[in-house]
């Protein structure tokens, strides 16, 4: 190259305006240079060595004066005063004040980019901590007893009949109580209810008959009067109750003494011995058979011992002994199981176990695995929202790369422009979080207003330590996440070259980073859409389930037909049988039927074996299930599908040949050839006061219906003829072409005409209680839809920025390749291209991720798999729809590109 | 002229020194400021074409010299040279550098890194 040639060269790597202004005098200069080495030994080459020592000093400076004029102008044209820009750093970090200063009118100065930013942010803050103050107060708050850490419960198990869960029998919870070093008190409780008449109007409350220590095992002391003592129900007078805290102010108004006060219960007055505090909850599982409210409590009224050992009741509770643990307390009760199996050798079949439990656990139990799944979904939620602001950040930093050069080349040190980086990040963190503070205790209470009976039982959401710091650390790790990608930016700020480039700094290692974001947008929005999605398919199977009988359109109550006030069978059997006839007479009703229990309502609150005839005695508690006694219009009102035989009719009565229906579970686990109609099985009827194992024929075989849960198929189910085991609760459904609420007066009305002792008690459309089982599914698919909805925003967001900036950075190889013949087609393909291929990635990064995580959702699936192929090829086909519409603007603005203009 | 307050004044970059010191006795133009700087060095201190523009725009932006017509005699030369002249807030900084220089001397001689001349 000539001399010449290289002094042009040399002088275009100057800013325009300088060459504008020295141009000719420096190539003066440049020629004076080469005129005086000429001669000298390497002359030339000491020529060139001087151009280029000279223009490696003086570019980044005449640049810098060139960006430095024009911020001037800007800052004269706005006139306001730029506090730190173009200041020197001084070395440490005091500049940090006018740092924040300068990066939150850096921020405000775009506010797009701090929409998107803080948005991005404040949605995945708000939404972690509105799910884990939820978290907080169900998984983590203890229950409100006294040392509730100690507190367990003790479940039944037959291993060899597939069940668990059950309840403890009168004569378990005595070997229980009697094992030493294990519970340091231990008591047990049953749910029923029972009749009251106060002022004359009789009433249907819960109540719990309880062992006389159970208020002693939580550390619940009354609020006024006293608690039940030992030998309570054995004293020659009625034993005395106690009530809720709720009862008493309803029904004693202007009592100040419980103990002069009485509870008429059945046609006997009993004291009251004491009230209990106000608020007063027993958090059982929900699956417990445990209401959480109990009107009044009553000591049981009969010796634990003298029930038979296999009927199972009792939900018990237990305060571990000092220096027991969970692990030392299952060896102990499991050593009380042997000894239950060795004396009474009718439960030696069933492998009888015990299980011990902590009680909040275990009344968590449903609830844990979908919060844990909320709380996974929040957690890629926010990392989703910070993979989004690290997006922005670094498209920003990079086109700040020239700003950044010119402060490197002003004398900023390294650590002065990290620094002003992370101040921004910081700024953008603290505003994040704090919006997203308010917003998650917002969306808490909002959250927990809208929970649903069963998901927790716990009444506050604490806005606590524990959340607070749970939003510090969500911040702290998003912000430091999102806080490093603009450091990635800045390791290649190189001055000269920064200080070139007309966008900035564009080089291949942000190119990367920013592939990378996009493929973990994309990645883990599908893991969020494909958990979501498929919630929501498992929800619409569950609703769409067949459970055997028609709820809608029912209406049910309950009555207590108190053996106390009726101990006849013969009374109770005449009774509902009036009160069917009765009802069916009312107007609109066209079908009406009544059962012991309703399907969804008091499962298993005992249960019993059930075997067919000829079952040898060592497999006789394999058959134990739950026993319904039903009128004779009970499967005509659920619409229950008869398969074969016969239902039953009022000539099914206490003088007739005993009978029963079972359902398909039932028939084809003892009859393996399924012809049931005809043969004979030994069922438990409640006659004179007490369950009694009874031969009784198959008359009926019935579809099964899902009893217990919508989700949970039937395992096995036998119905008698009311008349035939007529028990002390009855509950009605009534199917009518009336409006559920005039029937309801109806009804009220009715009930205490047809006998003064009674009362229609919860009445409630039948729908309500599937509502009431599905609404747990129903609340995690909407969270779960919501999430999506945001993560397929934030997701869309965060491509849009980076394609667009993409193009931003590459406009003018689309302007020139306009000017060089390309169509606008071609422009088009590859912006679209360039997020489509990086989206694919992600989709093909995000599958095996989303199998992964789904599985752990596998618990709350019904009827679909975590794999689901539809799931995961509609959630990628429109993950990809949205990368296309991301692109679709950016890709505008490329073909908009105007060579003349651009190439300037 | 007034005695510089050196607590206040910054020491002066070389190449700036150069310059104003070339401008001290008369204005001048890029070229004729190179030559006079390389002349003064005995050809030590070359300055480069961007340093020299580079220097000369700060310079005239910190008010240190200014534009000017040109000598009196417009043929000596190219008219589209631009001269340049020093103006008052130079030489105070010119006059402040060297005295800084001249106390470094001093402070130089009396340690006796260099030989001290004159009156002995």
């Amino acid at each position: 190259m000539s001399p010449r040639g290289l002094a042009r060269l040399v002088l275009r790597c100057y800013p325009a305006s300088f060459r504008q202004e020295f141009g000719d005098e420096w190539c003066e200069v440049a020629a004076w240079h080469r005129r005086t080495l000429r001669g000298t030994t390497f002359g030339r080459l000491r020529y060139a060595g001087a151009l280029l020592r000279d223009a490696a000093r003086s570019v980044p400076g005449a640049y810098a004066s060139v960006i430095a004029e024009r911020m001037e102008r800007r800052r004269r044209a706005s006139a306001r005063p730029v506090t730190s820009g173009g200041r020197r750093g001084r070395p440490g970090w005091d500049g940090i004040g006018s740092d924040i200063h300068y990066a939150v009118r850096g921020v405000l100065r775009n506010p797009l980019f701090a929409i998107a930013a803080v948005g991005s942010l404040a949605m995945g803050i708000g939404a972690s901590t509105a799910i884990f103050s939820v978290v907080n107060a169900v998984l983590l708050e203890p229950l409100p007893y006294q040392d509730p850490g100690r507190l367990t419960i003790v479940w039944n198990e037959f291993p060899t009949a597939g069940l668990a869960r059950l309840p403890v029998s009168g004569p378990e919870l005595q070997m229980l109580r009697d094992e030493p070093g294990l519970f340091a008190d231990v008591g047990g409780i049953w749910a029923t209810s029972r009749a009251v008449m106060h002022d004359g109007q009789p009433e249907t409350v819960s109540a719990g008959l309880v062992t006389p220590d159970f208020f002693s095992v939580l550390g619940v002391e009354p609020r006024l009067g006293r608690g039940f003592v030992r030998g309570e129900s054995d004293a020659p007078v009625p034993a005395g109750v106690l009530v809720s805290d709720e009862f008493w102010r309803s029904h004693y108004p202007d009592a100040t003494d419980p103990s002069d006060q009485v509870v008429r219960l059945e046609a006997s007055d009993r004291p009251i011995v004491g009230v209990l505090p106000p608020g007063f909850e027993l958090l059982f599982p929900p699956d417990g058979g445990i209401p959480e409210r109990i009107d009044l409590f009553t000591p049981l009224p009969w010796n634990l011992y003298v029930l038979p050992p296999d009927q199972h009741y009792l939900r018990v509770v237990g305060r571990l002994a000092d220096g027991v643990d969970l692990v030392s307390a299952q060896q102990h009760v499991t050593a009380v199981a042997v000894r239950v199996r060795e004396t009474y050798t009718q439960l030696a079949a069933t492998g009888d176990q015990f299980t011990v439990v902590p009680l909040h656990g275990d009344a968590v139990r449903n609830a844990r695995p979908t919060l844990l799944a909320l709380l996974g979904a929040v957690t890629l939620f926010l990392l989703l929202a910070s993979a989004n602001v690290a997006g922005l950040l670094l498209a920003r930093t990079t086109t700040r790369g020239r700003e950044l050069a010119l402060r490197a080349s002003l004398g900023a040190s390294r650590r002065r422009i990290v620094q002003l980086l992370l101040a921004e990040s910081s700024v953008l963190t603290g505003v994040g979080a704090l919006l997203g503070l308010v917003l998650g205790t917002f969306a808490g209470d909002l959250l927990w207003s809208l929970r649903p009976e069963g998901v927790a039982r716990i009444d506050v959401v604490p806005l606590d330590g524990r959340v607070l710091l749970f939003t510090l650390a969500a911040s702290v790790v998003s912000g430091t996440l999102f806080g490093l990608a603009p450091l990635v930016a800045l390791s290649s700020v190189r001055t000269a070259t920064s200080l070139n480039e007309r966008q900035g700094i564009g080089g291949p290692r942000q190119h990367r980073a920013r592939g990378l974001i996009i493929v973990m947008e994309v990645a883990v929005g599908l893991t969020i859409l494909v958990g979501a999605t498929l919630l929501m398919r498992s929800l619409s199977r569950l609703e769409g389930a067949d459970l055997g009988y028609q709820p809608a359109g029912l209406l049910s109550f309950k009555v207590s037909l108190a053996e106390q006030r009726f101990p006849t069978d013969g009374e109770r059997a005449t009774l509902a049988q009036e009160l069917e006839r009765r009802i069916a007479e009312l107007p609109g009703v066209t079908s009406v039927g009544a059962g012991s229990h309703l399907p969804l309502k008091t499962w298993a609150n005992w249960a019993e074996p059930a075997p067919p005839d000829g079952t040898p005695e060592s497999e006789r508690e394999t058959f134990y299930l739950d026993h319904r006694a039903v009128t004779p219009g009970y499967l005509d009102v659920l619409q229950a599908r008869l398969v074969s035989g016969r239902g039953f009719t009022v000539h099914d009565h206490a003088g007739s040949d005993p009978v029963a229906i079972v359902d398909r579970a039932y028939a084809s686990r003892a009859f393996a050839d399924s012809q049931a109609v005809g043969k004979r099985i030994q069922a438990s009827q409640y006659v004179g006061g007490s369950f009694t194992p009874t031969p009784v024929t198959v008359v009926g075989v019935i579809d099964d219906i899902r009893d217990r849960s919508p989700s949970v198929p039937s395992s096995g189910q036998v119905y008698l003829p009311f008349a035939q085991s007529p028990r002390w609760e009855l509950t009605y459904a009534v199917r009518s072409e009336r409006d559920p609420s005039e029937l309801a007066a109806a009804l009220h009305d009715l009930v205490p005409a047809v006998h003064g002792d009674l009362a229609a008690a919860e009445v409630m459309v039948m729908d309500e209680l599937v509502d009431a089982a599905l609404a747990s599914s129903r609340f995690v698919v909407l969270l779960a839809g919501l999430f999506s909805l945001l993560a397929l925003v934030v997701a869309g967001i965060g491509i849009y920025s980076l394609v667009a900036y993409n193009t931003t950075q590459r406009i003018r190889d689309f302007g020139l390749r306009l000017a060089l013949g390309a169509t606008q087609r071609n422009i088009v393909r590859t912006v679209l291209g360039y997020g489509l291929k990086l989206s694919l990635v992600g989709v093909v990064v995000g599958i095996p991720l989303a199998i992964g995580v789904t599985q752990l959702l596998r618990s709350l699936l019904f009827d679909v798999q975590p794999h689901d192929p539809l799931t995961l090829t509609a959630v990628a086909a429109g993950l990809m729809v949205v990368a296309v519409l991301a692109s679709i603007g950016p890709a505008r603005r490329a073909i908009s590109a105007d060579p003349a203009r651009i190439m300037r | 002229m007034a005695p510089t307050d050196n607590s206040t004044t910054k020491p002066l970059a070389g190449t700036i020194f150069y310059i104003l010191l070339a401008l001290a006795d008369r204005d001048e133009y890029g070229l004729g400021i190179v030559e006079e700087v390389a002349r003064r060095t005995a050809g030590e201190v070359r300055l480069g074409p961007g340093t020299l523009y580079n220097a000369i725009k700060r310079m005239l932006a910190d008010g240190l010299m200014e534009e000017t017509a040109g000598p009196a005699n417009p043929g000596d030369g190219d008219p589209r040279r631009r001269y340049y002249r020093i103006t008052p807030e130079g030489r105070q900084r010119l006059a402040g550098e060297a005295e800084r220089l001249e106390r470094l001397v001093l402070a130089a001689r009396s340690k006796k890194v260099l030989p001290v001349r004159g009156r002995s």
